[in-house]
């Protein structure tokens, strides 16, 4: 009888699926890893039950310093310290709104978690700060007597800086082409006094200060437009602070679904025209 | 004719799937793959972000407007990808000690499309190892949009590319595994450090202040450096922050990658 040889088992071919089973793996434990909190800013908020912003003193409509209404973003944040269980602790800080030199605010992280009430959003802040996403938007504006327009006033114009961040070159560079010299002033009342008493024949500032400056007189308020940039609004946090910044910008996209924002910017007479809704793009 | 084309493609195709499943089945290709973000992102990066965070208003402490975790994280993708592509070369050396090489030239393909499969392979290799920092994108704080990971993916597959071909050339010249680790090892790392990956040069500074700032053999190397560009580039796409015109970067990874692959081509016929 002759022998025979035993087949020989044909190696199996391995599924493609199990080479792929350690790169899934890899790809969850990564994934999972994401979810690590990268900081302490958050927690340490927790922990003390109280969220410091640093605010000025007075730069209405964003802060108005009348407690019945004590302006936009201290309401803002007052219902995102309160959605998050935190007590909300306004630093005042004068210089803010009026020095246009941050170095001069002297604000440190040791008083504040959070910086607003007018926190220009670009490269200059953003070199300093972290920032949330922009929710109004501003520019320059010109006051001045009905029928009067940037090519028609005269020198010397009023010129209050206010926000930290505007570009004040460009605007400098405008007013130059259009053969306009600025005298500058500290504060909206000096403006206001200077405009009234004929010492300026016009005033440039931030169109919200101006809004809030001269709303209630005949004069006429322009926002400038081109070549003029026009400047986004939002929260200023301290780089690196990125669960502290996570949860504040999570209240404040709810209060944009529920429309608390819209409410609270109603109440102080913004236009929908300058706010800017996370679906916005314009405000970017 | 077709038929002939179509088979050159079936053996490009077949030469990627080897290379590919070759390194998705290699665990320590893997874990490298994972250790570099997790040692350069979650250590690093979480380690140092605080010595480079503002302390006061206005005090500028770092030059460029983002946090450190995410300056480094598009560094750490690129030098994801620059590991794996030049260590996907080792195959060559592999196949050329086991006499798979031998039998592979001797088929009817041609030797150009023999190492357009393996560059493809080793390319695709690192570009899921790039994919896999971006998996930590959350951590850092980077917000991953379509259009930003399908162009991420563009760049660091035509960087992988040109990185691939470069580390065949590399192998072409170093015959056996252990060298092949230390020379590969003593090309990236001064590569990677040199590419402005862990420092800036600052954009806002002029040349005469960041000569000031460094010195000048370093500013030297950092603007010579191919990778720097292709450093910035990641970073645009990500993070929106370039140090150099945008276009630059991508100008240089291109030119980049076709000049290494040339380079591959002419050195895969000593092969």
């Amino acid at each position: 009888m002759a022998a025979t040889t035993p087949p020989r088992d044909r190696p199996q071919r391995r599924s493609g699926f199990y080479d792929l089973l350690p790169l899934v793996a890899v790809f969850a434990l990564l994934f999972a890893v994401s979810f690590l909190p990268p900081d302490t800013s958050r927690a340490e908020v927790d922990r003390l039950g109280r969220l410091s912003v640093c605010m000025p003193t007075l730069y209405p409509p964003l802060v108005t310093g009348n407690a019945d209404a004590p302006g936009f973003e201290v309401e803002l944040m007052q219902e995102v310290a309160d959605r998050l269980g935190w007590r909300l602790n306004i630093v005042s800080n004068a210089a803010m709104g009026r020095d246009f030199n941050p170095r001069n605010w002297r604000i440190n992280r040791a008083q504040c978690q959070v910086l607003a009430g007018g926190i220009a959003l670009n490269t200059t802040t953003q070199s300093f700060l972290d920032t949330s996403a922009p929710h109004m938007v501003t520019g320059w504006a010109l006051v001045a007597p009905p029928g009067e327009t940037i090519e028609t006033v005269e020198s010397p114009v009023g010129f209050l800086a206010g926000l930290t961040g505007l570009n004040r070159i460009e605007l400098g560079q405008y007013l130059r082409h259009q053969e306009i010299s600025a005298s500058i002033v500290n504060d909206a009342r000096a403006l206001r006094s200077g405009l009234e008493t004929g010492e300026f024949s016009a005033a440039i500032t931030e169109a919200l200060l101006a809004q809030q400056t001269f709303g209630d007189t005949d004069y006429e308020i322009t926002v400038l437009g081109e070549p003029l940039e026009r400047f986004s609004l939002g929260i200023g946090f301290w780089k690196g602070d990125m669960t502290l910044k996570r949860a504040v910008e999570g209240v404040l996209a709810d209060l944009w679904d529920d429309g608390t924002m819209a409410e609270i910017a109603g109440t102080y007479g913004l236009d929908a025209d300058i706010l800017c809704p996370p679906s916005a793009t314009g405000c970017a | 004719m077709i038929g002939g084309v179509l088979g050159q493609l079936g053996g490009v195709y077949a030469i990627w799937l080897r290379e590919v499943k070759r390194s998705l089945r290699d665990k320590g290709q893997l874990i490298g793959g994972v250790s570099r973000p997790l040692l350069w992102v979650l250590i690093l990066g979480i380690g140092l972000n605080p010595y480079f965070r503002g302390e006061v208003y206005g005090e500028v402490r770092f030059v460029v407007p983002y946090t450190y975790l995410q300056f480094i994280f598009p560094a750490v993708i690129v030098l994801n990808i620059l590991y794996t592509s030049i260590q996907s070369a080792v195959s060559l050396i592999w196949d050329r000690e086991f006499g798979f090489l031998r039998e592979v030239l001797v088929s009817p393909m041609s030797r150009n499309m023999i190492l357009l499969g393996k560059v493809l392979g080793g390319a695709t290799t690192a570009v899921i190892h790039g994919c896999m920092v971006l998996a930590v994108a959350r951590l850092v704080g980077v917000v991953l949009t379509l259009e930003v990971i399908l162009s991420a993916l563009v760049l660091m597959f035509v960087l992988a590319f040109g990185l691939t071909a470069f580390g065949i050339v590399i192998a072409n010249y170093v015959r056996g595994f252990e060298s092949f680790g230390v020379f590969s090892n003593a090309v990236i790392l001064p590569l990677y450090f040199t590419a402005s990956s862990v420092f800036p040069l600052d954009p806002a500074l002029t040349r005469a202040q960041t000569l000031v700032t460094y010195p000048e053999w370093l500013v030297i190397i950092v603007e010579h450096n191919p990778l720097t560009y292709a450093v910035d580039a990641m970073r645009g796409i990500l993070i929106n922050f370039n140090q150099f015109d945008p276009m630059l970067g991508f100008q240089v990874v291109g030119i980049m990658a076709v000049g290494l692959y040339l380079l591959a081509v002419w050195e895969f016929r000593k092969v």
